[in-house]
Parts: structure tokens; C-alpha cells; sequence
């Protein structure tokens, strides 16, 4: 059931928080071999449950997402409760404060019912790169959910929860988003505040809904947005909600399908299902056209070295002394080496290296300078291609969920499955993945990406598409 | 862009990190053909880096951290109390 149907139960008095809670809390317990969640908080979930259930009964009105279960992804802050991004590193850690994406959400009355499981610090585009274990695909448990938010999609997909939220940096809500069959949005860089996020890419990081109706992502992504003193990079400007911009006349728009999309190797399947999926918006009106971008195949580099070298940054605060797991060393540099060694997952001692490369002078060939100076030529380019089309559609990923450990032992084949995802990334442009078929059982996402600061157009035309 | 053993070892120092010495052949191998892959983005702009000032950097080596200078050489005197820097404007 969709959260917007729970919350109007609740805030009716038709049904209680407290039930709301304890079915979810019982769901997770029956779909606990997925791996979705790090930890349960069922005490604690159950006990804002019942203040709800009694604000209500007083005649007050716990705000619009009132009685609603959700799950957080283990690497935004929740005071109190375990924050350890899934790595043997951040063991022990407990957060001092709540991330204000959300403490606006449980301002509205939503209830957290635990943290999911991820990719350790985000790397990762499978759920397979966790200190507690893989996350399993709820439709296909020998697949994989996609990455890094695995355990918030697999929760939504299962019907655990109806919000989750994941943080996306390369796709990482969109993504397993496609993979488990839910719908997914990156906002807007800026549109949410990322104070409380634990950074991994931070020109990149966005928190995001993953949601099984596009009206769920909306609101709770208005919830969620606005000016945070915590986070100056945030945007002032309020979201708008779809339907105050748009209805189901599409005979003015025009979609616009890039050529390079079609050529890129993708799953010939994919691709049938992405187009049938658009031809929806084309029976409404909406003019369907090809479009150039070249630049786009540049995405998977300029990501991967970006991030790789934002990452060997915001890493370096992990060192044994300030959080969670230390090991026992004989001086002080031994204590960092030594924490980190032990600390770190394979991946993420990987993407260290390869970031330590790309900024090391001598070595690097100026690759994070030209990265650098790719993002912006990308970004130009889908900017001015947004000034002739009302949004950008291309599948989410190139194939549906690939199977455990299919590409564990190649990076390079698994960092290409996040190529449609990272152009939007890298641009800060917002985008959002909707479930546009399936594929020999296994979902498919198409993927919408609009004009900066544009949630609203491109959610508007993800209603249309599904229908909710 | 040739990534071997040796550039491993110095980018794990500069990491802070310990690559055991038999991973450290198949590491290199690995990221060797991922940034071979990623060089692949001279292609986009012109084979150029962006165009900038040119930024004087020191040489990329790790040193040893030293706490010399910063700290009293001995902070706890032979009674075992602890010395306490001045406050400053304190009488």
C-alpha cells in the first residue's frame, strides 16, 4: 500500500500507527533471508507508533507522512542508533544527530523501523560489497537488487516498507530502483540537504526516495527539500509538486531520446522495454525525438575518476581514532594503516588506490583536471539538449538484475553497468527511474531526466507512465 | 598510462593502507586496465587538460608524521603531574 493511503488511514483514525508498524515490523522478520536491513528498531517504532496513535486520538494532526514505516540506508544519520555505511570500519559507531533530510521526515510523522543494508560507503552497483552480507533481489533471490541502496530498494520491493531512503551518487537509488521493480529519484543537486549523509562523492551525493508510486517519491522528496544552514550547497527555491505543473496532456512536450543510448551495447530486451514505455507518453500527445549527445559516453570515466578521487578524500577520516573500529598497532601510523587495512572492504580499498592515482602528481596525467573538464562539457550539453526537449529518456541500466556474484570478480564490467545512471550525476540534473516492463520475469527501468531543479516535470511524466 | 607493482605499494603508503605483497601483482593488473579505460576521456576534450593556472605542487611523497615542535618534549614531569601550556593573559 502506497504511504499517502497508510498516512490518510491513520490521520482518519480508520487504522492505527501502531498496526501500521507491527505488520511491517512482522514482514521484515518473514523476508529477513533477503538481507535488507542491518538492524530492526522494533521498540523504538512501536513506541512513536503509539504517541502518533495517541496525538490523533487528542485531536492533533502528526503531519503528512503520520504512521507511515520507513527504512533508512546505513549511511544516513539516525541519533542513537548504529551508523556504519555496511563496513567493518564504522563497527561500534553509534550517530550523535539525525540527518536533516529525515528529521523533516519524522517531523511529518514518519516512523523508522531500521537501517538497510548497502555497498559499503556506496561503492558498488550490486548490494554484493557489504560487511553484513549480500542483499538478495525480492523478485529473483539468486539476483542481485542493484547497488549501493540494495537493502532500501529490496525493502519497498518486498512491500516491507512503502519509502525507503537511499543516497545516489552514480545511481545509486535509481538503480536497484530498475533492478527490484520500484521507482527511485535523484534530485536535483542541492534539492536536499546532505548534512548527516556520510560522504563518499560529496559534488555528487544526493539523498533519494525509492518508493513503489511516483506520487510517494514526490512528497516525500517536497518533505525533504529546502534550505538547510547544515549544508550551504543546499538550494533555496521550493519543489514544486507535479500536478501544480502539469496534467495529462502531453501534446506540447517533446521527449527526447538519445542516439547514443541505442548504440551503447545495452540488452537489445532493455531497450524494447524502454521504448514501449515512451510510446505511452507518445499515445498522450507527447512528440518522441532522437537526440545527439555525444558526451555521454564519457560518463563512465569522468565518474569513476571523480569519485574515485573525491572518495581517497573523505575516506581519509576513517583512521581508527575518531570512529568505530580500531586495531591494535604498534605507533601511531601502524594504528591508521593497520584500522584501515582491516576496516575496508576489497572495493573500497580499490577506488582508494585508484583516487590516490588520479590526484598523485607524476602518475596521473592530469586525469582528474580532464574529468573535470568533461563534467562541465557534459554538462552543457544535456542543458542545451533540455532547452529543445522537456526531458531526457534512455533505460536505467543496460541489462535487468544480473545474477550474485556474476560480475564480483570484474570491476570494470560492473562500474559499466552504471552508465546510464552517472551522466545526471555528474550534472546534477535531476532523474528518475520508473518501472517500464519486465524482461524474461526480471523489471526493467526507464529513466527520465529533467531540467535542473525540473523534479516536477520529470515526476509528472513518471505518473503518467505508471499510472500512480 | 602503466600501472605496476611499485606504483601499488607507493599509492597504498600514500593511502594509508597495507596491500598484502600477493595481491599486490593481480592489484596492479586490475588497475592498469581501469585506468587504461578511463584515460580513454582524453578522447571527449580535445586531448587537453582544462585550461587553468599553472598551480605550483610540491612533490607527492609521504613523509613521516611528526608531532616535533608542536608538543612539550616531556608533558609529564618526574612527579607525574601533567604540564599545563599557559593561558594566555593569565597572571
Amino acid at each position: 500500500m502506497d504511504a499517502l493511503v497508510i498516512a490518510g488511514a491513520v490521520r482518519m483514525g480508520n487504522r492505527s500507527a501502531v498496526d501500521v508498524v507491527r505488520g511491517a515490523l512482522d514482514r521484515a522478520e518473514l523476508n529477513k533471508h533477503l538481507g535488507a536491513f542491518t538492524i530492526l528498531h522494533p521498540e523504538q517504532a512501536l513506541k512513536r507508533a503509539a504517541a502518533i496513535d495517541a496525538a490523533i486520538k487528542a485531536g492533533a494532526d502528526p503531519g503528512r507522512l503520520a504512521g507511515v514505516p520507513i527504512a533508512v540506508k546505513d549511511n544516513i544519520a539516525h541519533a542513537g542508533h548504529p551508523l556504519t555505511a555496511a563496513s567493518r570500519l564504522l563497527q561500534g559507531h553509534t550517530a550523535h544527530t539525525t540527518a536533516t533530510a529525515l528529521s523533516r521526515l519524522e517531523d511529518q510523522g514518519a516512523i523508522v523501523i531500521g537501517r538497510t543494508n548497502m555497498d559499503e560507503f556506496g561503492m558498488g552497483s550490486s548490494g554484493e560489497n557489504s560487511a553484513y552480507g549480500p542483499t538478495r533481489n525480492p523478485i529473483h533471490n539468486d539476483h542481485v537488487p542493484g547497488g549501493s541502496s540494495s537493502g532500501s530498494a529490496a525493502a519497498v520491493a518486498a512491500g516491507i516498507v512503502p519509502i525507503a531512503l537511499g543516497s545516489d551518487t552514480g545511481g545509486s537509488v535509481r538503480q536497484p530502483a530498475s533492478f527490484c521493480g520500484v521507482v527511485g529519484l535523484k534530485p536535483s543537486y542541492g534539492r536536499i540537504s546532505r548534512s548527516g549523509l556520510v560522504a563518499f562523492g560529496s559534488s555528487l551525493d544526493q539523498i533519494g526516495p525509492i518508493t513503489r508510486s511516483v506520487r510517494d517519491a514526490a512528497v516525500v522528496t517536497q518533505i525533504m527539500s529546502g534550505h538547510d544552514p547544515l549544508d550551504s550547497s543546499t538550494l533555496t527555491e521550493p519543489m514544486s509538486m507535479p500536478e501544480e505543473t502539469r496534467g495529462p496532456d502531453l501534446s506540447t512536450i517533446r521527449i527526447g531520446l538519445p542516439t547514443q543510448c541505442w548504440a551503447s551495447g545495452a540488452d537489445p530486451g532493455v531497450l524494447d522495454v524502454v521504448r514501449a514505455a515512451v510510446e505511452r507518453l507518445a499515445s498522450l500527445g507527447a512528440d518522441i525525438v532522437e537526440v545527439d549527445m555525444p558526451t555521454l559516453e564519457a560518463a563512465i570515466p569522468a565518474y569513476y575518476l571523480l569519485t574515485a578521487a573525491e572518495a581517497a578524500s573523505n575516506l581519509s577520516r576513517f583512521d581508527g581514532i575518531r570512529f568505530g573500529h580500531r586495531a591494535e598497532a604498534s605507533d601511531l601510523l601502524q594504528t591508521y594503516v593497520q584500522t584501515r587495512s582491516e576496516g575496508f572492504g576489497p572495493e573500497v580499498q580499490r577506488r582508494i588506490l585508484l583516487g590516490t592515482f588520479a590526484l598523485a602528481e607524476g602518475y596521473s596525467e592530469d586525469l582528474y583536471k580532464r574529468a573535470n573538464a568533461v563534467r562541465v562539457r557534459m554538462r552543457a550539453e544535456i542543458d542545451t539538449t533540455l532547452t529543445g526537449v522537456d526531458a531526457i529518456a534512455m533505460p536505467t541500466a543496460p541489462t535487468p538484475a544480473f545474477k550474485l556474484g556474476e560480475k564480483s570478480s570484474d570491476p570494470l564490467s560492473m562500474y559499466l553497468s552504471d552508465i546510464y545512471t552517472t551522466p545526471p550525476s555528474l550534472t546534477g540534473h535531476p532523474a528518475l527511474s520508473v518501472p517500464a516492463g519486465d524482461l524474461n520475469g526480471l523489471p526493467v527501468g526507464l529513466q527520465l531526466v529533467g531540467r535542473s531543479q525540473d523534479e516536477a516535470g520529470i515526476l509528472a511524466f513518471g505518473m503518467v507512465i505508471t499510472g500512480r | 598510462m602503466a600501472v605496476n607493482p611499485a606504483t601499488v605499494r607507493e599509492m597504498a603508503t600514500l593511502a594509508r593502507l597495507a596491500v598484502p605483497e600477493d595481491q599486490i601483482e593481480a592489484l596492479a593488473g586490475e588497475m592498469d586496465r581501469i585506468l587504461n579505460f578511463m584515460g580513454d576521456i582524453a578522447r571527449f576534450e580535445g586531448g587537453k587538460p582544462e585550461d587553468g593556472p599553472p598551480t605550483a605542487r610540491r612533490p607527492d611523497q609521504p613523509t613521516p608524521t611528526s608531532c616535533e615542535g608542536l608538543m612539550p618534549t616531556k608533558y609529564v614531569d618526574d612527579a607525574g603531574a601533567m604540564t599545563v601550556p599557559p593561558i594566555k593573559g593569565a597572571s
